[in-house]
């Protein structure tokens, strides 16, 4: 087991820069997750760190050695597949079977190994089936165990849990969790999807048009996004253009206390949850708003307010026995006002 | 109401339709062959339909004939040959084709894929007289093979080709990810992943070689001939059935082929 860092990776195809200056680093057995849309060239830098993409400038180092002159059959890096690849004219024990065989491992030793790799994720009678006669999690989990079983240096996940139906992909969320902390290998995983890095992960890297835009732990980005797109992107609904004054911040005319360390007078964007705006009752509110939308999710209800801070209306949530209507006064403590950078 | 009842005498016209046409299909392509299947177990010296006595006398005149076991043997090898030959070929310019990226692609394509627009006439004409310039065209049996390799190995590229693009790449990356070197990787995953392509191909290329009169009859001579060019050379000369009694026999040996590759090497891991 290794650790991992990519150091100032740029990639570009001709014109096209699909990393730009990229900088992360993975301690030995921790879980890095790269979290981003589509097409943010997160994918890109797991296949330069597997070894399909030659880095066009920057290095890519496994314990802290640089490996970008390594083919990727020298790498030792268990790679699961977002399609899984497996291999469908082998055999559930063949596939997982196959690394060590290119290992010139002996047969007993392969056997052996491969059955612990299959109970180790909870497969521990598919050995003679095909791939094509297992489920989706089944595949899945085939696909671990053959990245697993042979014992890399780094295990790279990419979009490992986007094909699976929502129930089997929660359950498929703890069980990767548990092996990757069984097996204490170092792991980095791409997602798309922000509740996946933020449940899996102990570190964040998000990346947008080819940046790499803040890395930091799950609470460190849950609590302090430094942007506005990590701050849209993890799912703050209230995102804002303001003014930076000496004790906090002006949101289209109306100044709110906030606690920042930018200078005065810059401009910045101000944002806040939709479920930390107070209520402020009968008693004068910070700014007022007019109830224009309203949706029943269940737990919880969802309010557009048209209210003089921006044109389009802000969000806001309640409790699902609270129900609001007509003009209502809003309050903002100091503490839930996030200072983010315009992009 | 009227309608729907005018769509459904339409649905039906049409099935009964498609019906007729498949059944019409059928009579169309089998018909000659069931006829020549038939006369050939004919007692009489000509050949008639139906035949006044069914017997097997025709079968023992073809296997006295001294050109019929000589020649049968000729196109047996060659076939075997061309096949193994445009096999291999055809395996490395469909991997060509369908994952590299250079200039010269679309050309490759061209050449390769040109015999297969070409009349066969068209191209053994001209090999011959290029056999000829190069004073080569006493060389039957190596001329053949070579003749049949270029007519057979367009067959094997296209179904191999085909075979090898609907191949997820990532499974060769998941190979070379697992410790596999590119080499290894061409064994162990390509290769399998495009069998039914070269299993087809090579049928393809093996009945193309072993039935072929056109190019073949510019490349015979008396070191080499083949089975069809002889047959034909006896069709010129005679009107026995014969010839009948040879086709059925060459009708059961491809399809012996087709059954025995198709059971042994079979596509069933696929399925």
């Amino acid at each position: 087991m290794s650790s991992v860092e990519v150091r100032n990776l740029v990639k570009k195809y001709g014109d096209f820069t699909a990393v730009r200056d990229a900088s992360f680093r993975a301690e030995t057995g921790s879980l890095i997750s790269i979290l981003g849309p589509s097409g943010c060239g997160k994918t890109t830098t797991l296949r330069a760190i597997a070894g399909f993409e030659t880095a066009t400038s920057g290095d890519i180092l496994l314990d802290d050695k640089p490996v970008n002159d390594i083919p990727p059959w020298r790498r030792n890096i268990g790679i699961v597949f977002q399609s899984y690849a497996l291999f469908p004219f082998m055999t559930v024990a063949d596939n997982v079977g196959y690394g060590l065989k290119m290992r010139k491992m002996d047969r007993d030793q392969i056997a052996r190994k491969t059955d612990d790799a299959l109970n180790r994720v909870g497969l521990p009678d598919s050995h003679l089936k095909y791939p094509r006669q297992l489920s989706g999690g089944q595949r899945q989990r085939v696909a671990l165990a053959r990245a697993l079983v042979i014992e890399p240096a780094v295990m790279l996940l990419d979009e490992p849990l986007s094909a699976l139906d929502a129930k089997l992909r929660d359950e498929m969320r703890f069980e990767l969790k548990r092996i990757q902390r069984q097996s204490g290998v170092t792991t980095l995983l791409v997602t798309h999807d922000q509740e996946e890095a933020f449940t899996l992960s102990d570190q964040i890297v998000v990346m947008n048009n080819a940046v790499v835009k803040q890395v930091g732990s799950p609470r460190e980005i849950w609590d302090n996004p430094n942007c506005a797109f990590v701050a849209d992107f993890i799912g703050i609904e209230n995102i804002l253009p303001a003014e930076r004054t000496t004790n906090g911040v002006r949101i289209a005319g109306h100044d709110f206390a906030a606690l920042s360390d930018a200078a005065p007078g810059s401009d910045i964007m101000a944002a806040f949850r939709s479920s930390d705006l107070e209520l402020a009752g009968d008693e004068a509110g910070q700014f007022a708003g007019q109830v224009v939308g309203e949706a029943y999710t269940g737990n919880y209800n969802v309010y557009q307010v048209q209210t003089g801070l921006s044109e389009a209306p802000i969000i806001l949530k309640t409790g699902k026995s609270q129900r609001l209507s007509g003009t209502i006064n809003l309050k903002l403590a100091p503490d839930r006002i996030k200072i983010l950078e315009r992009d | 109401m009227s309608s729907s009842r005018a769509e459904n005498a339409l649905l039906v016209a049409g099935k009964t339709l498609s019906v007729a046409m498949m059944v019409a299909g059928f009579l169309f392509l089998l018909g000659p062959i069931v006829i020549v299947v038939i006369s050939s177990f004919t007692s009489a010296s000509y050949l008639t339909f139906p035949p006044p006595e069914f017997s097997l006398r025709w079968y023992y005149e073809v296997f006295s004939l001294s050109w019929f076991s000589r020649s049968i043997v000729t196109s047996f090898v060659i076939a075997i040959i061309a096949t193994a030959i445009s096999a291999v070929l055809g395996i490395l310019v469909a991997r060509a084709l369908a994952r590299g990226t250079f200039r010269a692609k679309a050309i490759v394509e061209f050449v390769v894929l040109t015999p297969l627009l070409l009349p066969i006439v068209v191209l053994g004409f001209g090999l011959f007289n290029l056999l000829v310039t190069l004073a080569l065209e006493g060389h039957n049996f190596v001329n053949l093979i070579g003749g049949h390799i270029m007519i057979t190995v367009p067959f094997v590229v296209r179904s191999v080709w085909s075979a090898m693009a609907g191949t997820d790449i990532t499974l060769e990356e998941a190979s070379l990810g697992l410790g596999a070197t590119p080499f290894e990787t061409f064994r162990n995953v390509v290769l399998p992943m495009a069998r039914p392509g070269i299993i087809s191909g090579g049928i393809l290329a093996f009945t193309m070689s072993f039935n072929d009169v056109s190019l073949s009859i510019f490349l015979t001579g008396p070191r080499a001939s083949t089975l069809p060019v002889e047959m034909m050379a006896h069709i010129e000369y005679s009107a026995d059935p014969t010839p009948a009694a040879i086709s059925t026999i060459m009708l059961a040996i491809t399809l012996i082929i087709f059954a025995v590759t198709s059971r042994t090497v079979g596509l069933k891991i696929f399925a």
